[in-house]
């Protein structure tokens, strides 16, 4: 397979926009990496560059070593899977997978094979001459899955393809389509907003922001050890807590905040002033008052079946807290309880969002 | 008045006004000429009140109408050939551009619209002539040695009504073309396709609809002008709404300029009828 790597990658749109700053990007034959980002973060943007469909204005697209920057879409070889999935209306779903074989001008009995071979493969046997129009939504994304797997390419662009589907198909294409990507080996770059997404489906994120890329790392990494405060509160939920910075010993950071002293891991957290830690509110867990770090008082709890979602005023401000919906009693609203928790989850950004 | 009752007349009170309307501006009218195309028509008394199938039998027998007819058709068809030609890459073009420029384009294009057909007419006469500008422009180019024949024939009538039905066509195919997901043209450029394959095998087959409603209007538009054939055409080449007003106003044979006029009716409904049909079946399942 083939092996993708973007460096300095960048687009400025006239007068002055710059959709994308700079982005470096190595990407490994047959690995599945995710764009994740907010819209206008240039995701989109850097996707349609990979596919040639937009014209850089500085860096480098190389396909297994090999400059494309400035090929034409039609000589990459990629296949790109769109939100819309621009199925083609006119033609029928066989005529439309077939498509991109009659481009290559392959053979009439290779063609028939492979169509039915990508068919068969997104389960959409016995569909081949429906139109478009006659199929339902996830349907129609099996169509354009196949018409791009059926050309074999280097490289699979996905771009938001899973938007316009409902939340339980959603979730069962994350698990088919993973599937397929690995079976087939196929270098993959997917495009999105949706965090589970690109959790579920990634071996490795790039979280995007301002045209740069701000986190990168395998889902794991981006979630429990990320380095900016950008990821921190884009990704999941955290609570954010304001630090006074006391001193440091090989190991440890002891810092105040309010009236306690707490240590926290070293990680280049400075040795002086003012510092802000962040930790999740799964990472928190709730005690009688005395078993506690800190005490806080219940001010608000919501129920979510699974979970339940607590407002807790401290001494560390308000903070957030999710709590398992085990059996036995669950604190009320104006109960004073103890929080715990483990001391690497209390983290600090060393990472600054880069702002080229 | 009951509820059911008023509720079961409504429709028909609210609709009256543009009932009304289309009745006595079009149904009475063309009723009446219906009627007066099987009048018996005297050459010393004129219109007679006896009713007769002589008129269409005149005409069906006559040689002179079938070339009045073809002529006719082969007109219409032309133009709505050019109008196709020079429409659809004239509204491709248009939608790629910014769109402040967009705007200026649409009223250029919509232009001939906006302009009073004789004011549009007559300049084109001027334009046309023997010593008009097309054919002084072409002969100091040196690409012709005589100036061409543009008035009075074919090729200028052509001309002009195709001028003028070109927005008819730009409109057409720009709102089939509004509704094409862009995404499309990158997805099959992204499976292989070059430009123009992307072109002919996957963007121009979406706008067909949009091309054939628009050829539809331009045909029949231009099978029922009257002024453009009358100026630009003149005496030497008639159509068939030019010798219907020979046959009322210099003739003052009605009922025949009536029989002609209803055959070219039941003409151009056919055609739109056939067109529509044709239409329907083919692209039934391609855009719901």
């Amino acid at each position: 397979m083939s092996t993708l790597t973007i460096r300095n990658l960048a687009k400025t749109y006239p007068p002055n926009v710059r959709a994308v700053k700079s982005i470096d990007l190595e990407i490994e034959s047959g690995e599945f990496v995710s764009l994740l980002g907010s819209s206008g973060c240039g995701k989109t943007t850097t996707l349609q560059m990979v596919a040639g469909f937009v014209t850089p204005s500085a860096g480098q697209v190389l396909l297994d070593g090999r400059d494309i920057t400035y090929l034409e879409p039609d000589k990459r070889d990629m296949g790109v899977v769109f939100q819309s999935y621009a199925l083609f209306p006119h033609m029928t779903v066989a005529q439309n997978v077939r498509f991109g074989l009659e481009m290559r001008k392959l053979p009439e009995a290779q063609i028939r094979e492979r169509v039915a071979d990508a068919l068969m493969m997104v389960q959409l046997g016995g569909l081949d001459s429906r139109y478009p129009s006659e199929l339902s939504g996830g349907q129609r994304q099996r169509v354009a899955i196949a018409r791009v797997l059926a050309i074999r390419p280097r490289v699979l662009l996905l771009d938001e393809p899973m938007s316009n589907l409902d939340a339980k198909l959603r979730s069962e294409m994350h698990v088919e389509l993973r599937g397929l990507q690995k079976r087939l080996g196929i270098t993959t770059i997917l495009v999105t907003h949706d965090q589970v997404e690109a959790m579920t489906m990634s071996d490795r994120i790039a979280v995007m922001a301002n045209g740069t890329i701000a986190e990168l790392g395998t889902p794991q990494e981006v979630y429990d050890i990320p380095s900016t405060e950008f990821a921190f509160n884009f990704l999941g939920q955290s609570n954010t807590i304001t630090a006074k910075v006391l001193g440091h010993d090989d190991a440890h950071t002891q810092v105040s905040i309010g009236s306690s002293v707490i240590q926290i891991p070293l990680r280049d957290a400075g040795t002086s002033g003012e510092l802000r830690l962040f930790i999740r509110p799964e990472r928190l867990t709730l005690s009688s008052p005395e078993t506690g770090i800190i005490t806080g008082r219940v001010a608000t709890r919501l129920f979510l079946g699974n979970t339940w979602t607590y407002e807790i005023d401290s001494d560390f401000g308000r903070l957030r807290v999710i709590k398992v919906n085990t059996r036995g009693g669950q604190p009320g609203e104006g109960e004073l309880v103890g929080i715990n928790w483990n001391a690497a989850d209390m983290q600090s950004a060393s990472g600054e969002l880069a702002d080229v | 008045m009951s509820d059911a009752s008023k509720s079961a007349s409504q429709p028909w009170l609210l609709s009256f006004p543009s009932l009304a309307l289309f009745l006595g501006l079009l149904v009475v009218p063309l009723a009446l000429t219906a009627i007066l195309s099987f009048n018996v028509f005297d050459s010393m008394m004129g219109t007679q009140d006896d009713y007769t199938f002589g008129n269409y039998l005149e005409i069906l027998s006559d040689s002179y109408y079938y070339e009045l007819f073809l002529r006719t058709a082969l007109m219409s068809a032309g133009v709505t050939l050019l109008c196709i030609l020079l429409g659809v890459p004239e509204t491709i073009i248009l939608s790629r551009m910014q769109p402040r420029y967009q705007g200026i384009f649409f009223v250029m294009i919509l232009g001939p619209l906006l302009i009073s057909v004789v004011v549009r007419t007559l300049g084109w006469s001027i334009m046309l002539g023997r010593e008009g500008l097309i054919n002084q422009s072409l002969i100091s180019l040196g690409l012709i040695e005589a100036p061409l024949q543009l008035m009075y024939s074919m090729t200028g009538v052509v001309i002009v009504l195709t001028h003028v039905m070109l927005p008819f066509m730009v409109i057409a195919v720009w709102t089939t073309l509004q509704k094409l997901d862009p995404q499309v043209a990158d997805a099959a450029r992204s499976l292989g396709a070059g430009s123009w394959t992307t072109f002919s095998r996957v963007i121009l087959p979406q706008l067909l609809p949009g091309i054939l409603s628009g050829a539809i209007i331009v045909f029949t538009l231009s099978a029922s002008a009257f002024a453009t054939p009358a100026l630009i055409g003149g005496r030497r080449l008639k159509v068939v709404t030019t010798s219907i007003y020979d046959e009322f106003l210099h003739s003052m044979n009605w009922p025949l300029g009536a029989a002609i006029a209803v055959l070219l009716l039941i003409g151009i409904v056919s055609v739109v009828m056939g067109s529509n049909r044709y239409i329907e079946r083919k692209f039934k399942q391609v855009f719901s």
